[in-house]
């Protein structure tokens, strides 16, 4: 049973006891003296009472037990109201109303709050139209039954709302009171499983208790194992191995020792075999290194040689480029001087085609004169004839005109001879300004050709300056080569004396890792390779060889040329 | 025939006790309104009774006419006497009410 049905069955109690004590109070106006009729007040209360009696005795706390109730509750109310018909206190038995309304909330519940303020409104509705003095004493207007109307309705709401917000309020309780329960349930449960677990706690912790004094006792053997190992050791002895068995969790330790001291030996093994190694291997080094050194002293001395005749050689081709200089500021003269000669040709040309100029006028001259030499003789022959015509007397005319025809015969002639001289010289003229053409042509070709010398003459001159200039680069490089050689000689004397400390300290580090003890099987692997630096060591000189042989091809050219040199 | 299931039966028992309630109390309420009260009564004879009847009923009921209605058969009485309402019933009266319901029968300053 919840909360709430406790409550409602302590309430229902509570109300239809109130119904009895109603009918109490009715007995109590009777007795004191009343308008209404008695045996309808007395009797009707006491039917209403015994009905809803009834009803909640077949069922505490139902809803038609509630709204009997309610409905029973208003009833006897206005059954007190008719019983105060009459008197001043009936208004004021109103109150009586709302007092059992507010009473019949306590079954929280909406349904009996609306019954009695359904039933009470209806019954003052009717009454005030029917009966109002059943109602109402003395004179009443509509207004009043509004007014308690309005009150009935704020109070039916409000005690609505209060019992919603109780049933709700009580369903929290409820559920939070079946959640405590179930907590306290689980926490019950929670409590032996508690005090389950610290038993088993308990038993835990004498059980590792035990563990632990075992494991104890176990750490305990192999810390003094690991101790006496580690004894062994410090005194160089690396062929200590853990043999008796430690527990499973520190069996991991032994044989990490003995792995470790295994790796140890081996290691401390292979470091005497190769300081050894590296004692012989630094001997073969040092005296490679001398060799090394006297040859890069020959090298430098070689060196200084190829540098002076480098110098010599620089020398001679400055000599050859100042020489190709001269000859091309001689060749620049031959250019002028044919550039001059071409001139002198065409005035050459020019002189003689002005001769022939001048050979033709005299031919013209001449073709005048045996022109005027044609008209004398034909003036002597007309004189003659002139002559012959007068007889004696003009037969001294006639010899003066025979004479001036042999003149004018002999003038044709040596006209006729200037002229075939004339045409001599003008093809001979004409043939000199062929050749003389001829002449400035081949001048010209010449000049060109000079011209070309010239360019290759001042190429040459470029190609000695630049080939003077590589070569004093040449030179340049070889006296830095030969200084360089001068410091790798020092470089190597120093690197031979450091090569002799580390064969020094390798065989202190020999002599050093001697102290550790290891067993032959440990030494004896190694033994077979150590032996190839001793031969190497006793026969070092074909070395440089047998690694180039190793190299490749390239490589031993190399070092043949290198023993070469 | 199907039979009701058992939460209808229920629903159907709470209406008929909750019902039983409201009648009682409408009963008891309806003769708290019609019951007679400061010894005035609206008496009701049989309609078809002689009209000077319910004269008759009020007199021999120790009563004394206060006023008529409409009706022949209805007139409202008055006595001091207790037990007026049984005496009005025991002298032939059909119907005894309260006298401030005398409005059902139109009422009037003279029979």
């Amino acid at each position: 049973m919840n909360y709430m049905n406790s409550l409602r069955t302590r309430a229902a109690i509570a109300i239809v006891s109130l119904l009895w004590i109603n009918l109490g109070m009715m007995v109590l106006r009777y007795l004191w003296g009343m308008e209404a009729d008695p045996v309808v007040v007395l009797g009707g209360g006491a039917a209403i009472a015994g009905v809803a009696t009834l009803t909640w005795w077949r069922d505490r706390t139902g809803t038609a037990t509630q709204i009997s109730t309610a409905l029973a509750h208003a009833a006897s109310v206005a059954l007190l109201v008719y019983a105060f018909s009459g008197s001043p206190l009936q208004i004021d038995m109103h109150m009586y109303f709302f007092a059992s309304l507010a009473i019949c909330a306590s079954w929280v519940n909406w349904q009996p709050i609306l019954a009695f303020a359904g039933l009470t409104a209806v019954h003052h509705l009717a009454l005030f139209f029917l009966i109002p003095a059943a109602v109402f004493p003395g004179e009443t207007d509509f207004s009043r039954v509004v007014l308690h109307a309005v009150i009935l309705i704020l109070e039916a709401g409000a005690l609505v709302a209060l019992g919603h917000s109780l049933a709700t309020a009580f369903a929290q309780n409820d559920e939070a009171m079946r959640e405590t329960e179930a907590a306290n349930k689980q926490a019950g449960e929670m409590s032996r499983k508690a005090e389950a677990a610290q038993q088993q706690n308990l038993e835990d912790a004498r059980s590792r208790e035990a563990e632990r004094a075992a494991d104890t006792e176990r750490l305990q053997f192999a810390m003094q194992s690991l101790g006496r190992g580690l004894r062994q050791l410090a005194q160089g002895d690396l062929r200590i191995r853990l043999t008796d068995r430690f527990d499973e969790t520190l069996e991991v330790l032994r044989s990490d020792f003995n792995s470790s001291m295994e790796s140890l030996e081996q290691l401390v093994a292979e470091l005497s075999r190769s300081a050894r190694k590296m004692s012989e291997g630094s001997n073969d080094v040092c005296s490679d290194a001398e060799r090394i050194s006297q040859r890069t002293e020959q090298q430098a001395v070689s060196l200084e040689e190829t540098a002076a005749a480098i110098g010599r050689i620089t020398e001679n081709v400055q000599t050859a480029s100042k020489r190709a200089g001269e000859a091309g500021r001689l060749v620049d003269e031959a250019t002028k001087n044919a550039s001059v000669s071409e001139q002198i040709v065409s005035k050459a040309v020019s002189a003689m085609t002005e001769i022939e100029g001048s050979s033709r006028q005299i031919g013209q001259i001449i073709t005048v004169i045996d022109e005027i030499a044609f008209q004398t003789n034909l003036l002597a022959l007309n004189a003659g004839v002139e002559a012959a015509r007068a007889g004696e007397a003009g037969k001294g005319f006639a010899v003066v005109a025979q004479e001036v025809r042999e003149l004018a015969q002999r003038s044709a002639g040596a006209a006729k001879e200037i002229n075939a001289l004339i045409e001599t010289s003008s093809t001979q003229v004409s043939s000199g300004v062929t050749l003389v053409n001829q002449t400035g042509e081949a001048l010209r070709s010449i000049g060109e050709q000079v011209k070309h010398i010239n360019d290759y003459i001042a190429k040459i001159v470029d190609t000695a300056r630049e080939q003077a200039a590589d070569i004093s680069e040449i030179n340049s490089a070889v006296v830095n080569m030969d200084q360089t050689t001068q410091q790798n000689t020092a470089l190597v004397s120093d690197t031979t004396k450091s090569i002799r400390g580390l064969a020094t300290d390798a065989d202190g580090l020999v002599a050093k890792l001697a102290v550790f003890s290891v067993n032959e099987t440990s030494t004896s692997r190694p033994s077979a390779p150590a032996a190839r630096p001793k031969t190497a060591a006793a026969a070092p000189a074909p070395k440089p060889v047998r690694r180039a042989a190793s190299g490749g091809g390239a490589a031993a050219a190399a070092a043949e040329q290198w023993d070469e040199f | 025939m199907q039979h009701a299931t058992p939460a209808s039966s229920k629903t159907l028992s709470q209406y008929r006790i909750v019902g039983i309630n409201l009648a009682v109390i409408l009963f008891v309420l309806s003769a708290a309104a019609i019951v007679p009260r400061n010894g005035q009564a609206l008496v009701i004879v049989a309609p078809w009774s002689d009209p000077g009847r319910v004269i008759d009923v009020i007199g021999r009921a120790g009563g004394s006419v206060m006023n008529g209605t409409g009706a022949p058969y209805a007139a409202i009485a008055y006595s001091d006497d207790p037990g007026f309402t049984l005496r009005l019933f025991k002298s032939g009266a059909m119907l005894v009410l309260d006298g401030s319901l005398a409005f059902f029968c139109r009422s009037t300053s003279s029979l």
